[in-house]
C-alpha cells in the first residue's frame, strides 16, 4: 500500500510537471494533443467513470473555443493576412456588420481555427492535469514535500490551508449554484440571477475566509517539526530526484 | 479567572449588550443563555478576543480573562473558540493533521486519541465528519493545544440525541481537568446540571406578531412528489439512501427524523429538486426550500429583497416579514443576521412564495420559544391552505407537534411511522 502510494505520488508529480511545461510553452498541435490524450488516459486510469462529466465539459470547451476563434480571429481584423475558409458576411453585404467590423466582414479563418485548437488543447490539458493531481496527491503529501524543501512553517501553513479550503469552496459554490438553479424569481431577477449567484458565492467565500483567519489566529501556523513525526506517507527523496530527471528529459526532448 | 464588569457592546449602530456583569472561576462551566439575537455570540467574541480585530464594535466596560485583556489571552494561546459548526474552524485536512496542528508530544496524542475514541477517524477528511465527531475533534484539539479556556457557540445545535449525551460527558471531563468552559446556548435545560454559573441575557424574545397569511387555496390534484426504488450516493461515496419509497400528498406534513448523517437532508434535497437520485420519481407543483445552512441560499443583499426574491404578492411579503420578526430589519444584509434570524429569513422567503410544497431542513435550529411558536403556526397555516410541508429535524418533540407522518432514517434505510 505504502509503495503504491509512493509510485502514484511520483507519477503524479512528474505528469504535472511535464504536462504543465507542455501546456505553458508549446504551440505544437501534435505535442499538445498527445499531452492532452495522455492526461485524459491517466485520469481515466485513476478515477474511471468519474471523469465522464469533466470529459463532457472539455468537449464543450473545445467546440466553443474552436468555433469562436475560427469566426472571430483577432488576426483577421488586425490585417495580419488570415486565410478565409468560408465567408459568413462579405464586406459591403450589410451596413451594420461593416460598421462593427471596420468593413472587413465576418469569416471563418484557418488561422483562427488553428488558434482555437491550440488554446483549447492547452486548457483541456491543464484541466485534466489539475484534476488528476488533486485525485492522487493528498494535502499531507504537499506539506511533507514543503517540509523536505526546508521551507518555513508559515509557507507550509499556506499550502495546507489552500488545500484544505479549495474543495470546501468548490462544494460551497456548487451548493449555491444548485440553490440558484432551483429558485425561480420573477421578471428582471431572472436575467440578473447569475450575478446574484456570483455575489452569493463571494459573500460565502469571504465569510469562510473570516472564520479561517480566526482559526489561524487561535492555533498559529502548522508545526512541521512535530508533523514530520506523525506523518504516515511522507514525500520521498526519490521524488525530488525523479522531478529533476523528468525536467532534464523534457529539456532534452524539447 | 473571568471577570466582566459593566460591559456594553454596540454593533452596526445597535446596542446588543447593555451593562452586563459576570464572574467565573478557573475550571468552572459557565452558560450564557438568552433568546436568539440577545447578544450571546457578541459576548463570546468579546471573551475570545476577536473584537477590534474581527468585529467593528463599540464597547464599554471591562473584560478580564486570566487577569489580562482577552486579546492578550488569545495571543498567548490560552483561549480556544468552538463555533456552532466546529468543522469551519478546522485548518487540518484530516483529523490527524488537525489534532497535531500545534505539534503535541506523541504520548499526549495517543492518550487523547484513546480518550475520545478517535482512532477510526484519524484519516478521515475534516469535511466528512458528522456533527458529533467534529465536536469531539474540536475538544480533543483544544486539550492537545493546552488551551485553558474553551468558548462554545451553541454546541448542541447540530447534534443528534446520542451526540448531545456524548458532548455532556466530554464537558464533565473538561471540568475535571480544570479547563474553564463558557457555553452560549438558548436551550439550557440539558446543560444546567453541569453549570457553575448561568448568565441570562435579555430574556425578552422578539415581539411575536403572528399573522394570518393570505395563502392561496391549493387544489388537490394527486401527489406532489412520488418516488419508488430511489437510491443516492455522493460522488465516489457509499450509498446514502437505498430503495426509498415516498409519496407526498397535498396538505400533508411529513417529518424526517434520525441521527446525524442518516440521509435526511439528502432526501429533502432530492424532493426539492436539488439532487437527482437513481430510480423512478415524479414531481408536481412549485417547491420552496430552506437549507440547513440558510446563508448558502441567500441570493440578495437585503432582507427585503431576499424575502421578495421569488414572491409576487406584496401582502405575503409584508406578512412574512412581520410573522418571522424581521420587520425593521428589511435593509440589513442577510449574512449579518444572527443564526436564528437567518433561519427565520429563509422561512419568510419560503412563505412569501406560497408554494405547493415546502421543504424545511432543521427549521428550529437557533430558535427560542417565540421562534418555535411562529414556525409552528406558519406550518399549520401552510397546511390548511393545501400546501405540503416536509420538515427535517433532530427534535422528536417538534416532529410530534407539527407532523401527521414521520420517516425515521437509519443507515440509509427509511422506516415509516406515525409520530
Amino acid at each position: 500500500m505504502r509503495l503504491s502510494h509512493k509510485i502514484k505520488l511520483t507519477l503524479s508529480f512528474s505528469v504535472l510537471l511535464l504536462g504543465s511545461l507542455v501546456a505553458l510553452l508549446s504551440y505544437n498541435v501534435t505535442l499538445l494533443a498527445t499531452g492532452a490524450l495522455l492526461a485524459i488516459v491517466y485520469s481515466i486510469a485513476v478515477s474511471g467513470k468519474k471523469v465522464i462529466p469533466l470529459f463532457k465539459a472539455s468537449l464543450w470547451v473545445f467546440t466553443g473555443f474552436v468555433l469562436s476563434q475560427a469566426v472571430f480571429y483577432w488576426g483577421f481584423y488586425a490585417g495580419s493576412g488570415a486565410t478565409v475558409i468560408l465567408w459568413l458576411a462579405k464586406p459591403g453585404s450589410n451596413a451594420l456588420i461593416d460598421a462593427l467590423t471596420g468593413g472587413k466582414g465576418v469569416a471563418v479563418t484557418y488561422q483562427g481555427a488553428l488558434w482555437g485548437v491550440i488554446s483549447s488543447l492547452k486548457f483541456v490539458l491543464t484541466l485534466f492535469l489539475a484534476y488528476t493531481f488533486s485525485r492522487t496527491v493528498t494535502p499531507r503529501d504537499v506539506v511533507g514535500f514543503v517540509k523536505r524543501l526546508g521551507l518555513s512553517d508559515e509557507v507550509a501553513s499556506g499550502a495546507a490551508i489552500t488545500f484544505r479550503l479549495l474543495p470546501e469552496l468548490t462544494e460551497l459554490s456548487k451548493t449555491i449554484y444548485l440553490v440558484s438553479r432551483a429558485r425561480r424569481p420573477h421578471g428582471i431577477k431572472r436575467v440578473t440571477k447569475p450575478f446574484s449567484m456570483l455575489k452569493a458565492i463571494i459573500y460565502a467565500s469571504v465569510k469562510r475566509a473570516y472564520t479561517t483567519s480566526i482559526a489561524l489566529e487561535i492555533k498559529g501556523p502548522i508545526a512541521l517539526r512535530s508533523y514530520a513525526e506523525v506523518e504516515k506517507d511522507e514525500a520521498t527523496y526519490e521524488l525530488t530526484a525523479l522531478l529533476a530527471f523528468a525536467l532534464l528529459a523534457f529539456l532534452v526532448v524539447w | 479567572m473571568l471577570i466582566i464588569r459593566d460591559f456594553s457592546f454596540s454593533y452596526d449602530g445597535r446596542r446588543v449588550l447593555d451593562d452586563v456583569s459576570w464572574e467565573l472561576g478557573e475550571g468552572e462551566v459557565g452558560i450564557i443563555s438568552g433568546p436568539t439575537g440577545s447578544g450571546k455570540t457578541s459576548l463570546l467574541y468579546s471573551l475570545a478576543g476577536f473584537v477590534d480585530e474581527y468585529v467593528n464594535a463599540k464597547i464599554l466596560g471591562e473584560i478580564k480573562v486570566f487577569g489580562m485583556d482577552p486579546r492578550e489571552a488569545l495571543k498567548r494561546g490560552l483561549v480556544y473558540y468552538v463555533p456552532q459548526d466546529p468543522s469551519v474552524s478546522f485548518l487540518g485536512f484530516d483529523v490527524l493533521t488537525e489534532l497535531t496542528w500545534k505539534g503535541p508530544d506523541e504520548d499526549r496524542l495517543e492518550e487523547v486519541i484513546e480518550l475520545f475514541n478517535l482512532k477510526s477517524v484519524l484519516d478521515k477528511s475534516v469535511l466528512n465528519l458528522s456533527g458529533g465527531e467534529a465536536q469531539k475533534v474540536a475538544i480533543a484539539s483544544a486539550l492537545l493545544g493546552g488551551y485553558k479556556l474553551i468558548v462554545f457557540d451553541e454546541p448542541l445545535a447540530n447534534l443528534d440525541g446520542k451526540s448531545r449525551r456524548s458532548f455532556l460527558s466530554e464537558l464533565k471531563m473538561l471540568k475535571e481537568k480544570g479547563i474553564t468552559c463558557v457555553i452560549a446556548e438558548h436551550r439550557t435545560e440539558l446543560l444546567e446540571s453541569y453549570a457553575d454559573s448561568v448568565l441570562p441575557l435579555n430574556e425578552t424574545p422578539y415581539q411575536l406578531n403572528l399573522q394570518s397569511f393570505s395563502f392561496a387555496r391549493k387544489k388537490a390534484e394527486g401527489p406532489l412528489f412520488k418516488g419508488v426504488d430511489m437510491s443516492f450516493s455522493y460522488e465516489g461515496g457509499p450509498p446514502v439512501l437505498s430503495d426509498i419509497k415516498i409519496e407526498v400528498q397535498p396538505g400533508q406534513v411529513i417529518s424526517f427524523v434520525g441521527p446525524n448523517g442518516s440521509g435526511k437532508s439528502t432526501l429533502a434535497k432530492i424532493i426539492a429538486g436539488m439532487l437527482r437520485p437513481r430510480g423512478r420519481y415524479q414531481r408536481r407543483g412549485s417547491t420552496s426550500f430552506m437549507l440547513q445552512s440558510p446563508e448558502l441560499q441567500f441570493l440578495e443583499e437585503t432582507v427585503y429583497r431576499e424575502v421578495s426574491y421569488e414572491a409576487n404578492r406584496d401582502d405575503l411579503i409584508s406578512q412574512s416579514l412581520e410573522h418571522f420578526g424581521l420587520k425593521g430589519k428589511e435593509d440589513r444584509l442577510p449574512h449579518s443576521l444572527s443564526r436564528g434570524e437567518r433561519v427565520r429569513l429563509a422561512l419568510a422567503s419560503s412563505a412569501a412564495k406560497d408554494p405547493d410544497l415546502y421543504v424545511l431542513d432543521e427549521p428550529t435550529e437557533g430558535q427560542d420559544r417565540a421562534g418555535i411558536i411562529a414556525i409552528t403556526d406558519f406550518i399549520r397555516q401552510a397546511r390548511e391552505s393545501g400546501s405540503s410541508v416536509i420538515v427535517v429535524t433532530q427534535e422528536d418533540w417538534f416532529a410530534r407537534q407539527v407532523s401527521d407522518q414521520a420517516f425515521v432514517f437509519e443507515g440509509g434505510i427509511v422506516h415509516e411511522a406515525v409520530p
